[in-house]
Parts: structure tokens; C-alpha cells; sequence
């Protein structure tokens, strides 16, 4: 998934080195639902 | 138990059986009708109706009420308001309040470049200007706009969902959802906005190297956006196809046969079924729909029942077929007497669900009388 747009947490996590493990489990998956919801938002405006 | 639960896991069962190769008690019906379809059979206009989403759970309701179906058998897939906000090019509202579809270019030719190297990216630089004009500026604009449109679209989705939640409890549908998540055969997605259907038709001819390269790259991202974050193997990923009937059978065989392949494949690698919208007529292809994991579910549009249940009915899961047309002129007892056919056809051994061969988009799409008639009639009497 070669792309700036969209980004994996692995690779939020390396541009964001501070984060520390306690906050990876709380924030992981909040980040990560709403980098989904943009991509399914832009993919819907192209079908 | 509820009356309405107990309603509700007789529905899911019927359809759990149909996916686990088991004959169920009876036929399971899926009726399909657009919101617009609901809207005005509720008396309501079209023009302003869709922007009241709240506003959508009573219209819904009178559809729900009236016309008997194993899983909700309505949606709203495309309502105005992100559109608006974004200065859509590719849906527009017509005056009877429709949106309409209009022939676009959203990937000019001389972009095939970077939508191979990424399609994503691509999209978000290139595609989504050409498509939706308030995105066609400066970047700081088109971020205020994109968090209006991303905000408006949320708040209309899950508006939809919850009253989507409310039908299913209030009128004990089936706990089975077939648009679970929603995808494109790689081909389609090419074709159907960023393209065109003119441009697409010319560079199969002029570029097949640049379209093959450019299916290819697009096609993770098709298994992505089709695979939602709770796949089941009881619900699927709906794909409408559109292209192949219109190629030739090269073209087919080399720009989108392949590449629709992996990504049914990818979707079961993933945990979720298809199911396949296939319209028009695929009867020159139905030996490649026979090789597609097993218990793919597919709604055809036109051709030989006879001929799918033959070369697809143990394998895969058939439905449609029933024409909407006939029930805008046909008599009733006509309308009823196309179901017994498709049913005799369809129904031994199982695997079949009725549906019609399209989703009822409009009121004046069919006669309501006829409509009401046929899905009682398999509700009462197709059993097993």
C-alpha cells in the first residue's frame, strides 16, 4: 500500500517516535479507525 | 423472546442455510428498493426528502410495512449533501430531485503514469479535482471543504445505519447483510468514473498496456476498501459489475477477468463472500464465474436461468433473474406465474434466493400491486 494519503499505524508510529507503548494501546486504534473511515470516504467518491 | 426476534432468527436462519449449502425451510427473499423509490411511494419529494436523513425512518417504514422481504429491502446509498459540498461533477441532481450520473473523466490519459505507481495517491492529487469541482483550488480551501463533505457524509451514513438498526429490530428482518462492504472489479473502477466509458472503450484498443498496468496496481486497494473491519462469513461485499459485457472477448480475458479474480479471491482470503450484481448479460462468461470461490453469491440481471443453474446452481448462490419490467406491465397473475417458472427453475437443490434482476430505483419502475403480489406469493408458498 504504497501511498502518502494513507498510512499504516506502523507507519504513524515511526514518523511519531514519542509515542510511547501505554499510549500505542489506547491510541491505535482511534487513529487508525479514522485513517480508515478518510480512505473509505475517498474511495466512495470515485464508485 | 419477542414476536420480532423470533421472526428475525427465522429469517437469519433461512439464509444461514442458503450459504451453508443446506436447503432452508423456504426460499429466502431479498426485495431490494432505492430510497428514492421509498420516498415516493411515501408521497414525499424527492428533492427535499434527501437531505432530511431523520426524515427517512417513517419513509422507510411504509416501504418495510408494504412489501415483504427476509432482509431489509431498503437503502440509501447516494444522498446529496457531500456531493453538494463538494461541487460534484460525476452525481448531480436532475430536477426530479435524482441524482444522475453523468459521463466523466476523472483520470485524463496522460495521469496513467501515476495512478500506476499509486493509485491512492493519484486519486487524492489528480482524480478527485477533475471529479468534484470545490476540490479544484487552493490547498487550504480544499481542506475546509473535504472536512465539511468527510463530516456530512458521516453524519448521513450513520443516520442511515442507525435507522437501518431500528427496521431490522422493528420488523424482524434477517441478521444477514449482503452490502456489508462494497468494492469494484478493478476494470469497473477504472472505468466507471476515472475514465469514462467512451475513453476506457478507446484505450483498451490504443493503451491495453497502460490499462492492464493500471488494474493491477489498483486491485490491493480494491480487496481493501471491499474487506470491512468486522468481516462474517454470513455477510458479504457487494460488487456491481459493469464492463465485461461490453468487451471483447480478449479484452475480457486479458483486462478483467484477472484482476476481478484476485480480488474475489482476496476478499475470501479475508474472511468475506462476494456478492456479485451481474449485470447485463454474462452468459458468454459464465464458465469463468464457475471457477469463483465457492459460495459467491451472484444476482443476475438477464440471461438463461436455466443455463446458470446448470453450469453455477451447485456451486455458487443464484438470485435475480426475475424481470422488474414485467412487473410494470404484466397482469398479476403473469407477474406470479414468472415467479413459479423462475422458482422451478432455481429452487431444487437450493443454493437460490428471489430477488429481482434489479434494485426498484423509482416509483414508476414497476406497479406496486403486481410487486406486493409476486413477494407474497414466494413468501407463502415457495417451501422446500
Amino acid at each position: 500500500m504504497n501511498s502518502k494519503y494513507y498510512k499504516s499505524w506502523e507507519e504513524y508510529k515511526a514518523e511519531n517516535p514519542e509515542i510511547t507503548e501505554k499510549q500505542e494501546k489506547v491510541m491505535a486504534p482511534k487513529i487508525q479507525t479514522y485513517e480508515e473511515m478518510m480512505f473509505g470516504f475517498i474511495m466512495f467518491l470515485c464508485v | 423472546m419477542t414476536e420480532m426476534l423470533a421472526l428475525s432468527q427465522e429469517r437469519t436462519q433461512l439464509f444461514h442455510d442458503l450459504i451453508d449449502n443446506k436447503i432452508p425451510k423456504r426460499v429466502p427473499v431479498n426485495a431490494m428498493f432505492a430510497h428514492e423509490f421509498a420516498i415516493q411511494y411515501a408521497g414525499q419529494d424527492l428533492t427535499e426528502a434527501q437531505w432530511d436523513v431523520n426524515g427517512l425512518e417513517p419513509i422507510f417504514n411504509k416501504t418495510c410495512q408494504d412489501f415483504y422481504s427476509d432482509l431489509l429491502p431498503v437503502s440509501a446509498f447516494r444522498l446529496p449533501s457531500f456531493y453538494k459540498i463538494l461541487g460534484s461533477r460525476n452525481f448531480v441532481m436532475g430536477s426530479s430531485g435524482f441524482l444522475q450520473h453523468p459521463e466523466v473523466e476523472g483520470l485524463a490519459i496522460e495521469d496513467y503514469d501515476a495512478f500506476i505507481a499509486s493509485p491512492f495517491d493519484c486519486i487524492v492529487e489528480k482524480v478527485l479535482p477533475k471529479l468534484y469541482s470545490k476540490l479544484d483550488t487552493d490547498s487550504a480551501t480544499k481542506a475546509m471543504v473535504m472536512a465539511k463533505a468527510f463530516k456530512a457524509f458521516n453524519d448521513d451514513m450513520g443516520n442511515v445505519g442507525r435507522i437501518y438498526g431500528n427496521l431490522i429490530q422493528n420488523f424482524g428482518y434477517g441478521f444477514v447483510n449482503l452490502f456489508s462492504g462494497f468494492c469494484e472489479a478493478p476494470f469497473d473502477f477504472l472505468s466507471d468514473q476515472l475514465r469514462g466509458f467512451k475513453n476506457i472503450s478507446i484505450d483498451v484498443r490504443r493503451v491495453p498496456d497502460k490499462v492492464e498496468a493500471a488494474v493491477e496496481a489498483v486491485t490491493p486497494w480494491m480487496i481493501k476498501m471491499g474487506t470491512p473491519p468486522d468481516p462474517s462469513p454470513y455477510n458479504a461485499t457487494f460488487i456491481p459489475l459493469h464492463m465485461a459485457p461490453y468487451l471483447r472477448g480478449k479484452d475480457f480475458n486479458r483486462l478483467y477477468w484477472p484482476t476481478f479474480k484476485r480480488t474475489v479471491e482476496g476478499l475470501k482470503a479475508n474472511g468475506m463472500r462476494s456478492f456479485l450484481f451481474v449485470e447485463h448479460d454474462w452468459m458468454r462468461y459464465l464458465d469463468y464465474l464457475a471457477e469463483l470461490p465457492e459460495g459467491t453469491v451472484m444476482m443476475f440481471e438477464y440471461g438463461d436461468p436455466k443455463l446458470v443453474k446448470e453450469k453455477l446452481g451447485k456451486k455458487h448462490i443464484i438470485g435475480g433473474f426475475y424481470p422488474v419490467s414485467l412487473l410494470k406491465t404484466g397482469t398479476k397473475e403473469q407477474c406470479i406465474d414468472k415467479a413459479k417458472e423462475l422458482i422451478d427453475i432455481l429452487a431444487p437443490g437450493g443454493r437460490y434466493f428471489f430477488s429481482f434482476d434489479k434494485v426498484i430505483i423509482t416509483l414508476d419502475s414497476a406497479n406496486v400491486e403486481n410487486t406486493k403480489a409476486v413477494l407474497d406469493y414466494v413468501a407463502e408458498n415457495a417451501n422446500y
